[in-house]
């Protein structure tokens, strides 16, 4: 039962913020929504720390809770997935009861991001790729309202109109490719699919299909450009919800289809080469962006986030490919450290946008003077981002780096040349975050009106995640308990291994 | 002895970090607490450092080691191995750190962000000490990435001006692409090492053990991160051509470009050169490109010294060619490793305060221009001694600490008959004795045209420059001490210089006729310089040394590039719905081939 | 795994819908034809999971139309507020946010 209390507190908890959200539709009463989204979520996170423990203790590496004739199976990469997702979701939501406060609506805006989240931890229980696509489509459902809940702005409405477009022509490819799937095997159910041995073109289609209709939510190139749009035009909780954890539930969804087809080490091959161009596309990106002549925050961390999905994918895949565990070690902890910092990120983006209702950075100058917390966290995260240490994001980069250079017994000097692509890449980052951090503390030009310190409600998020940032950064193995029953679970799927 | 080895080593690694958050916690507090416990900290520091001086430097003494797990899942190691020449960089790191604190009590009074500076300078010195006292590579790495985040933060101290904070992020940029070469490095060595039969994945990074195992590790590997270790070098110690940040961190408070870009930081690269000089000097021709890249390096940072009106930059120039020094000596064999040493350590001390001396003047009269400077002979008398003594210590002017570490190389490198490498370090020292009397008689001869005089330096600023101007002329006493201590620790080629025999080496050897010829050529090309203006090269030459040579301008098409490239890529985001679609089919193509490619369809 | 000869062409069917759906999204200016070009992708999947699965896939099948038609609502919702917005259902009015 345990097992399945995550799930049904974000979904029981959904009903309950909306029923919450009506009682308070008065002003006074605006917090009840939030607070109610944030009690749940918080439970949920709880129950999952104990289940945590059950996970990593347990000889087999899973738990499972059988309901009806379904089977819920938390492994560890589920329990990875659920405890990222709801303590990034506690955060935002604790965030958010604040910076939404002047919304209307709210009764709407904390049930989709409780279902949003139940989508991740569905996905991160199920043991059918079905039920899987079932909890993705939960998950992309509540997200495109999510990005189009200020609904009376224009660029809301653009950026959401492109998204469901990319988003659901995307779900339906990969669910011609589950068609193909369940064509070949005969099932759904992975314990049944894993076994078996299987290539040849169909399965080769397949692949194709699956890599493309989920690679535009991992936000794989050329099929990212929704993201820039959706990222920077949602409300800043929900940027930092979409950068940090859904994306990259996508690629662990993709991820969890692919397994399937794991001995293929074309596959692998095949995202390492998509890595690198997202990786580098995301960067130079982001990098002119600032030189524009209006340079939107948002859209920055969005381009950057991109970049950042590149780092994971190419992690991932070198260590599927080639059986090198530090690079699956090193894509799964900056799933980790990439959701706390870019959550962050946006967070602070946000707050300096209530504060001046603007996301261009040029108008952003001094910032750092009117709101030295925010501005200070903002600087951690950014320096986190473009791989600086003593900050997490450095921890997790040379792992996958590591990863690169470890594969040049299998894959030759051409893993060298991954390596150097990698940290070329982590250069051009530092010539996008430096030149805001410059900005924000350059001399104020009396624009600033309105800026002031951040609200408490939202500087408890900020905080938080800041001190997570640095801690995992000076202290890896803390976030790394998490992490290794993930790649212990690789390595045991055999493969590249 | 008072402490346990093992306590004062997890001191050592910790205070320093400690007092980052105390001071951090204080920062609301008033300007004096926060210098004074910031100078109390980094007096701790030094002194425990120094603590370490009879169990490195006693005879018959063994290296001290330390271990602590820090990512064990990833089979990371936080060792540590202190040997004479990790305690020498160390002991200039706390030293020099400590000494810079006090000077910065008065140098730094009323300005903003104090808490944020000695946060940031206490950070330093511990990640400086950390780096050279680890034996991890991967460890140092990390280190060696923070102390270039100090110094990007201390570079853009003063964040309002724009032109600091530009500074300081070029600084940061281009020492990370130096940083590429050091990382790729460090894992060509551990993917070599790794392939030794039973080294786990701790040994791998392990300094020692990559030393005592060199032979073993597969030459492929070995060849690559040994020039990619030189690419890391070049970034940290501001070789050719990367050099070109250096003389624009001058735009940092004068502590820290005494403390990091003369005296710590940038020796950082020399350092590691040093330091795996044993795992390398194997790989065919790495010596001879360190030859000629110090060389090089040496000559043409002389050259831009020489007409380089701000006293700061001038000095950062002088920095350059002085590493360049360093990494020729360590091109000259596993000899020159401690001859290497040696000159860091003096080069340390009187660049250091040359710095302090310029910031005490800067700090008075508040220009950098040498040309304003003029006749302060009379109004800094202190400053004037102490900045007299490091500029012959710089010139390398017999006794004077920089003569004989300089003619300690010209000796090596004659004795070897390179011929062609010893011709351009004595070019340079030629230039560097020009450039040295240039820069003395511009801030000190001649008579002031300032409307307001000078003030002498305050105490808290003054006693630092005598401690360390006292240095410039005694330093090079310790080569007894230090000599020794190499060798009781088995550097290969190192012998023991016993002070006699050496004053005594010194001067019968041909090498010191060199070292004089380049002092006599030096004062000639001073007095001569209103006429040799004139020649048709050396206004050429002038012209180009004024552009820096055109570094400048390639890291800018660097940018540039990166940037059209941008602009091409961005013309793809059209935001039109249609469009984005079209990404679908590009993909299903890209992949089909691919596979198609690799024959699996 | 032999696939027999009408598993087969209903297969090819549903590829055939599957192309022109994607041509449907990628060529049709109208915003409400773009989001009918997504309905005929779901049917081409929808297609090829009877064609693979016959009588077995009817749950699966039944799921996916009801999840495809919350993703329509929530699609034409999105156009409904373009129109409200601009007034225009061009999709290649909907081009501020590039670059």
């Amino acid at each position: 039962m345990l097992v399945l209390l995550p799930l049904l507190l974000l979904i029981i908890g959904a009903y309950i913020a909306y029923a919450a959200g009506r009682m308070g539709a008065s002003r006074d009463n605006k917090l009840l929504a939030g607070a109610t989204a944030s009690v749940f979520t918080a439970l949920a996170f709880i129950i999952a720390l104990l289940i945590a423990s059950d996970v990593w203790d347990s000889a087999t590496g899973s738990v499972e809770y059988t309901i009806g004739s379904g089977l819920l199976r938390v492994d560890a990469l589920g329990i990875f997935l659920i405890l990222v997702s709801t303590f990034l979701t506690l955060m935002v939501s604790i965030y958010s009861t604040r910076y939404m406060r002047d919304d209307s609506r709210l009764e709407h805006f904390f049930p989709l991001l409780l279902l949003m989240t139940a989508g991740i931890v569905g996905i991160g229980m199920a043991t059918d790729l079905f039920t899987i696509y079932i909890f993705y489509e939960l998950m992309c459902i509540a997200s495109y309202v999510l990005v189009v809940f200020r609904k009376e702005k224009w660029d809301a409405v653009e950026a959401g109109m492109k998204y469901v477009v990319l988003s659901a022509a995307g779900s339906a490819i990969a669910l011609f490719a589950m068609a193909l799937i369940y064509g070949q095997f005969g099932s759904f159910d992975i314990d049944v699919i894993m076994g078996e041995a299987i290539g040849g073109s169909m399965a080769m289609a397949t692949v194709i299909l699956l890599i493309v209709g989920f690679g535009v939510k991992a936000a794989i190139v050329p099929l990212h450009t929704w993201l820039p749009d959706a990222h920077s035009a949602a409300p800043s909780g929900i940027s930092a919800m979409l950068s940090g954890i859904v994306i990259q539930t996508g690629f662990i969804v993709l991820l969890k289809f692919i397994l399937v087809f794991e001995g293929v080490t074309a596959v692998w091959q095949v995202l390492i080469g998509l890595a690198i161009v997202t990786m580098t596309v995301g960067n130079i990106m982001a990098f002119v962006q600032f030189g524009s002549r209006r340079p939107d925050l948002k859209r920055i961390l969005a381009y950057s986030s991109i970049a950042q999905m590149g780092y994971i994918i190419l992690g991932v895949s070198v260590g599927m490919a080639y059986g090198i565990e530090a690079g699956i070690r090193g894509g799964i902890f900056h799933i980790m450290t990439h959701a706390f910092m870019k959550g962050l990120a946006f967070l602070c983006a946000g707050a300096f946008i209530m504060r001046i209702s603007t996301r261009n950075v040029k108008r952003m100058q001094g910032i750092g003077y009117a709101m030295p917390f925010t501005a200070f966290a903002f600087v951690i995260a950014a320096l986190s981002l473009s791989g600086a240490p003593p900050f997490s994001g450095f921890m997790s980069e040379w792992m996958i780096f590591k990863a690169g250079v470890d594969a040049v017994v299998d894959i030759g000097w051409i893993g060298i040349l991954i390596a150097l692509i990698v940290l070329i890449n982590s250069v051009i980052s530092l010539g996008y975050y430096l030149p805001i951090i410059r900005t924000f503390y350059l001399k104020p030009k009396g624009r600033l009106l309105g800026a002031k310190r951040a609200p408490t409600a939202m500087l408890i998020p900020i905080v938080i995640l800041a001190t997570i940032t640095l801690i995992l950064g000076i202290w890896p193995e803390l976030g790394l308990q998490a992490v290794e029953p993930v790649v212990d679970f690789f390595v045991s799927l055999g493969g590249g291994f | 002895m008072l402490l346990d080895d093992s306590i004062l080593v997890t001191l050592i690694v910790l205070l320093p970090f400690i007092s980052v958050g105390v001071i951090a916690l204080m920062r609301k507090m008033g300007e004096t607490v926060i210098a004074g416990v910031g100078v109390v900290f980094s007096l701790i520091t030094a002194v425990l450092v120094f603590l370490l001086v009879p169990d490195i430097f006693g005879s018959g003494a063994t290296a001290i080691t330390e271990s602590y797990d820090w990512i064990p899942s990833a089979g990371i190691v936080f060792g540590i191995y202190i040997d004479p020449l990790s305690l020498l960089l160390a002991l200039i790191a706390a030293g020099i750190g400590f000494l810079v604190m006090v000077y910065s009590m008065k140098y730094m009074e009323g300005k903003k962000g104090l808490a944020r500076y000695y946060a940031l300078v206490m950070l330093f010195i511990g990640a400086m000490v950390c780096l050279v006292l680890t034996d991890n590579l991967l460890i140092l790495y990390i280190f060696w990435e923070i102390v270039g985040l100090c110094s990007y933060a201390l570079i853009s101290f003063d964040v309002e001006d724009k032109k600091a904070a530009n500074a300081g992020i070029k600084a940061f940029v281009v020492t990370r692409v130096g940083d590429i070469g050091l990382i790729v490095g460090i894992f060509l060595l551990y993917a070599g090492a790794i392939t030794i039969p039973g080294t786990t994945v701790a040994q791998a990074f392990s300094i020692q053990y990559l030393i005592s195992n060199a032979a073993a590790i597969p030459m492929q590997f070995l060849a690559l991160a040994a020039f990619a270790f030189i690419i890391g070098a070049m970034g940290k110690s501001a070789q050719l051509p990367l050099h070109a940040w250096l003389p624009d961190a001058m735009e940092a408070p004068t502590t820290i470009s005494a403390l990091i870009h003369a005296a710590t930081m940038v020796n950082a690269g020399i350092y590691v050169l040093a330091r795996m000089a044993p795992v390398f000097i194997q790989v065919d021709g790495w010596t001879t490109a360190l030859l000629y890249l110090g060389g090089i390096t040496a000559l043409v940072a002389a050259i831009m010294a020489l007409v380089e009106p701000d006293l700061k930059r001038l000095l950062a120039y002088s920095t350059i060619s002085q590493l360049g020094y360093m990494v020729f000596a360590i091109g000259l064999g596993l000899g020159g490793v401690f001859i290497s040493g040696f000159h860091l350590m003096n080069h340390a001390i009187f660049k250091a305060l040359l710095f302090l001396c310029a910031g005490a003047i800067i700090h008075s009269i508040g220009t950098r221009n040498m040309y304003e400077m003029r006749g302060l002979r009379k109004e800094m008398p202190k400053t004037h001694i102490f900045m007299l003594f490091g500029t012959l210590a710089l010139a390398g002017i017999p006794i004077f600490s920089g003569f004989w570490s300089k003619d300690l190389i010209f000796h090596e490198a004659y004795s070897l008959e390179l011929t062609i490498p010893l011709i351009l370090v004595v070019l340079s020292a030629v230039l560097t004795a020009a450039y040295s009397f240039r820069m003395y008689f511009l801030v000190f001869g001649g008579e002031g045209k300032r409307r307001e005089k000078a003030h002498p330096a305050p105490a808290a600023m003054w006693i630092p420059l005598a401690i360390l101007g006292i240095g410039a002329i005694i330093s090079w006493i310790t080569v007894d001490y230090f000599s020794s201590g190499f060798e009781t620790f088995g550097f290969a080629d190192v012998h023991a210089h016993p002070i006699g025999d050496f004053i005594v080496d010194t001067f019968s050897s041909t090498a010191v006729l060199l070292s004089l010829l380049a002092i006599l050529l030096g004062l000639g090309i001073y007095s001569a310089r209103n006429s040799l203006k004139q020649g048709y090269i050396s206004q050429w030459i002038i012209w180009a040394a004024r552009k820096g040579f055109g570094f400048n301008w390639l890291y800018d098409a660097c940018v540039r590039v990166v940037r059209w490239c941008g602009r091409r890529i961005r013309r793809l985001q059209t935001g039109d719905v249609n469009i984005n679609t079209v990404g679908f089919v590009l993909m299903v193509l890209l992949i089909f081939l691919f596979l198609l490619f690799q024959g699996v369809i | 795994m032999v696939l027999e000869d009408p598993t087969q062409m209903n297969l090819l069917g549903a590829a055939l819908l599957l192309g022109v759906g994607l041509f449907c999204i990628m060529s049709q200016n109208n915003l409400i034809k773009v989001v009918i070009g997504l309905e005929i992708l779901a049917k081409a999947a929808v297609l090829a999971f009877i064609a693979l699965g016959g009588a077995s896939v009817q749950g699966y099948v039944i799921i996916i139309i009801a999840i495809e038609a919350i993703v329509a609502a929530v699609a034409l919702s999105i156009v409904v507020n373009v129109w409200r917005h601009s007034g225009s259902l061009d999709a290649s009015d909907i081009t501020e946010l590039k670059g």
